[in-house]
């Protein structure tokens, strides 16, 4: 019967497919793991009370990372407060109400280089605004940069409301802002709550943008208010890595392993407030 | 009374909230060319064809074409690289992973795109750009390098990207190839991927903005030369590496500054034609 | 390649039975979909299986080409049979077996590609790339599925600018165009309207000359009009089962006739 498995079968072809993909997908995976580890464990040795609670000393051979620390939690808090609620109430134009330029434009911006964002934020609040190298400065570009991701995000969420809750909404005699915020928006919270997180992992990360408007290499006081400088964890990553060599490397191993902890445990709440509860 | 206040205050919200949208766009338009102009009048041309990117040097030349070619090499390259390999594993993901298999994986790699380039940078810098010497390349930072973090960094948003485009093909399609007699990699290459092809292209759209946008991966390990690298292993610098490394030296309003914020433009032009493929692709796919 | 001697084979047949199933069980996870199936499909005949949603008989009609492998927790218990050999044998190479039992499924199912190609990939699947003969058997493939002169003047247009009867036609020479000896369409015509649902309905019968064909239906005037057998199932168990113009006029079960007069479905 020649339906039956032969040495050149198509069965046999299938299984050599699927053994060869799943090779390079494992091995990928595999290599990610290593990246994450290398990324978080040698730093863990560095860990201690002093290590996060003091300043840096003697050109970055002792110390700590505290101001670091502090300042990336400052930025990110900042740049939140401002983000996420316009975010949130972008989305909703977003998916309520189709106006396609605003799609356009939160498009467009969400393409944005994040340097790029540090340019705008250096030419407009530095400088134009007159707010220097600033925790202001620092936070609004972000919250800006930001922006179009939690809107995008909140617009999916709030298009998959099946629309039946919306259609019952509304014949309960409800006005549109009624709709929105009082049912539709409520019936999201656990995923609205996921995009929060998942914004904050990207924040606390970011770079570029701080470079050119409110990290700087060495504070030797903690900021005294929004318009002071700070250090962040990844720009302090970041100057380690560029201009200290091997004599910091050890300092920007510890600072690296707290921040994977940091986004792992971000991005970890996230996953957890992923499914609505019904 | 209560609720009319309540309604036009909500309202007033959102649309505060398109208004800034719009402003950032237009804002940073403005800025970008408004800060550009001193170093387009007094650098003119030579600007966009000359290699020459001495600005600290007496007498300064502002050439970035070598810069901007480096962005695109590093482009094409990081997207060449990146897009077959995230294609293949959402292949497997998508029609041979079992669905454990296929959670944890994806978990993976979403915790993966968390990570900061700064840190991908930094790992690779310190443990493989030590090798380069090693093995008689001269340059501890290269072009290779800096292709490797980028193949990092990017890789989870292609695949996933491509990942959601292939399972959002209906099943029936794919049952109707396989009942054919097709085996499931034919099926899931010649009829999910044709079907659910505006997402990948997105997809490959997608990853290919993000690269031309790093800064920090392509800083600390690309190298510092603003020459096009002739092989793999010469380093380079790009448009954005050179933004992020320069700026806070640079003497506010002198043309270095103006020409920085002429690489910006250029940048976001990049990107902006980018956003604008990606928009006509997911408008096809609305057929 | 082709298999030649699936051909001569072909030719061969001693039983009329083509398809048997035997105390066949189908199970979803821990849910049983289908209990004990017993039935016996006939060579060149329209076996129609029909009964209320969720009785079953898509699980049973798709476990004859196992296109149910493709789902996960799938698990069967028993046998079908295809000229004698139990097609869940794990010697059976499945990817040919579906060569040999098509299907035809609900939506109508056209490949992003042109008119030309859909057909065209099931023929480049068994191994002819011969231009010419693609092109011959695509013709032919469409004649016999009464879509050729609607078509013929453009084939490279794509096949999703069809209507919802035509690309339904298209699927079905897509089927037809690999010459199984099996067809079994899965409730054809109930995305279809009216004028539709009775070209395909004459199509089948027509049809059912070189091919034998299992169709489910819902419907029980589809039944009553084109098949020769029809088999009534009711919550995974197949309650009565016999030559169709018995069964609709003189039901010996209560549960079909209070399928057939409306009571329940």
């Amino acid at each position: 019967m020649t339906i039956t498995k032969t040495n050149g079968s198509k069965t046999v072809e299938n299984k050599k497919a699927r053994i060869a993909l799943k090779i390079l997908t494992y091995f990928i995976s595999i290599l990610i793991v290593f990246v994450f580890i290398l990324a978080f464990l040698p730093g863990l040795k560095y860990w201690s009370w002093e290590f996060f609670s003091s300043f840096p000393e003697d050109q970055m051979t002792g110390g700590g990372i505290f101001p670091a620390i502090l300042g990336s939690i400052l930025l990110t808090a900042v740049s939140l407060v401002i983000a996420i609620p316009l975010g949130i109430f972008l989305g909703i134009v977003l998916s309520e109400y189709n106006l396609s330029y605003i799609k356009f434009a939160v498009t467009i911006l969400s393409g944005i280089p994040s340097v790029v964002f540090g340019l705008f934020g250096l030419g407009l609040f530095c400088i134009t605004m007159n707010m220097r190298t600033s925790i202001l400065a620092g936070g609004l570009t972000l919250s800006l940069m930001v922006l179009p991701v939690i809107s995008s995000s909140v617009y999916e969420v709030m298009r998959s409301i099946p629309r039946e809750l919306r259609e019952a909404a509304y014949a309960l005699g409800a006005r549109k802002s009624e709709v929105i915020f009082d049912m539709l928006v409520p019936s999201v919270r656990n995923s609205i709550i996921t995009v929060s997180f998942v914004s904050a992992g990207r924040v606390i990360g970011e770079t570029a943008p701080l470079i050119l408007t409110a990290a700087v290499f060495y504070a030797t006081n903690l900021p005294k208010n929004l318009l002071s400088p700070v250090m962040t964890l990844p720009t302090h990553i970041y100057f380690l890595a560029a201009a200290y060599g091997t004599k910091a490397r050890w300092m920007a191993e510890g600072a690296a392993s707290v921040l994977i902890l940091f986004v792992i445990l971000v991005y970890t709440i996230a996953f957890m407030f992923r499914r609505e509860k019904k | 009374m209560h609720r009319e206040i309540k309604d036009k205050s909500r309202k007033a919200l959102l649309a505060i909230s398109s208004i800034i949208a719009i402003a950032a766009l237009f804002g940073i338009y403005y800025y970008l060319i408004k800060e550009s102009l001193p170093a387009i009048r007094s650098v003119g041309a030579e600007l966009f064809f000359s290699d020459q990117w001495y600005p600290v040097w007496e007498p300064a030349e502002y050439g970035m074409r070598s810069l901007i070619i480096n962005s695109l090499i590093v482009t094409v390259l990081g997207t060449l690289l990146v897009v077959p390999i995230s294609y293949f594993i959402a292949i497997y993901l998508h029609g041979f992973a079992s669905k454990k298999e296929k959670g944890i994986i994806r978990r993976l790699i979403e915790y993966l795109s968390g990570i900061p380039s700064v840190i991908i940078a930094f790992v690779f810098l310190t443990y493989l750009s030590p090798v380069f010497p090693n093995i008689g390349i001269y340059s501890p930072q290269n072009l290779l390098l800096a292709l490797i973090g980028l193949f990092f960094l990017t890789i989870p948003i292609s695949t996933v990207l491509i990942l959601e485009s292939l399972d959002s093909v209906p099943r029936e399609l794919e049952e109707s190839s396989a009942a054919l007699g097709a085996l499931p990699l034919r099926t899931y290459m010649k009829i999910t991927t044709r079907a659910a092809l505006s997402g990948v292209l997105n997809a490959i759209v997608l990853t290919a903005n993000r690269i031309v946008g790093e800064t920090i991966v392509v800083l600390l390990l690309g190298g510092g030369a603003a020459m096009v690298p002739a092989k793999l292993t010469d380093p380079m610098k790009t448009l954005t590496a050179v933004i992020a490394s320069e700026m806070p030296e640079a003497a506010q309003f002198s043309i270095h500054y103006s020409a920085l914020f002429v690489a910006g433009l250029v940048l976001v032009l990049f990107s902006t034609t980018f956003e604008l493929i990606s928009v006509m692709l997911l408008r096809r796919s609305r057929r | 390649m082709i298999e030649m001697a699936d051909t001569i084979e072909r030719r061969n047949i001693k039983n009329e039975y083509i398809l048997e199933v035997r105390n066949f069980n189908a199970y979803y996870g821990e849910k049983l979909a289908v209990r004990d199936a017993n039935v016996k499909i006939e060579k060149n005949k329209i076996t129609a299986i029909m009964g209320p949603s969720g009785c079953g008989k898509s699980t049973l009609l798709r476990s004859m080409n196992r296109i149910n492998d493709l789902l996960s927790e799938f698990k069967v218990q028993g046998e079908i049979l295809f000229h004698d050999k139990n097609i869940y044998d794990p010697e059976i190479d499945v990817y040919i077996l579906r060569r040999r039992i098509g299907m035809v499924f609900q939506k109508p199912t056209p490949f992003p590609m042109s008119i030309f190609e859909n057909i065209a990939y099931g023929l480049r699947l068994i191994g002819i790339t011969d231009k010419k003969e693609l092109r011959d058997r695509v013709k032919q493939a469409l004649e016999m599925a009464a879509l050729w002169d609607e078509v013929k003047d453009d084939l490279e247009k794509s096949a999703l600018k069809l209507s919802g009867g035509q690309q339904q036609r298209l699927c079905i020479a897509r089927t037809i165009a690999i010459e199984p000896e099996v067809i079994l369409f899965d409730e054809p015509t109930s995305a279809l309207d009216p004028v539709a649902t009775q070209k395909i309905e004459s199509l089948i019968e027509d049809l059912s000359e070189k091919f034998t064909i299992v169709i489910v239906t819902h419907n029980i005037g589809q039944a009553s009009r084109i098949s020769d057998y029809t088999v009534f199932m009711y919550r995974g168990e197949i309650v009565e089962q016999g030559p169709t113009s018995k069964l609709l006029t003189n039901p010996q079960n209560e549960i079909t006739q209070q399928f057939l007069s409306g009571k329940i479905g």
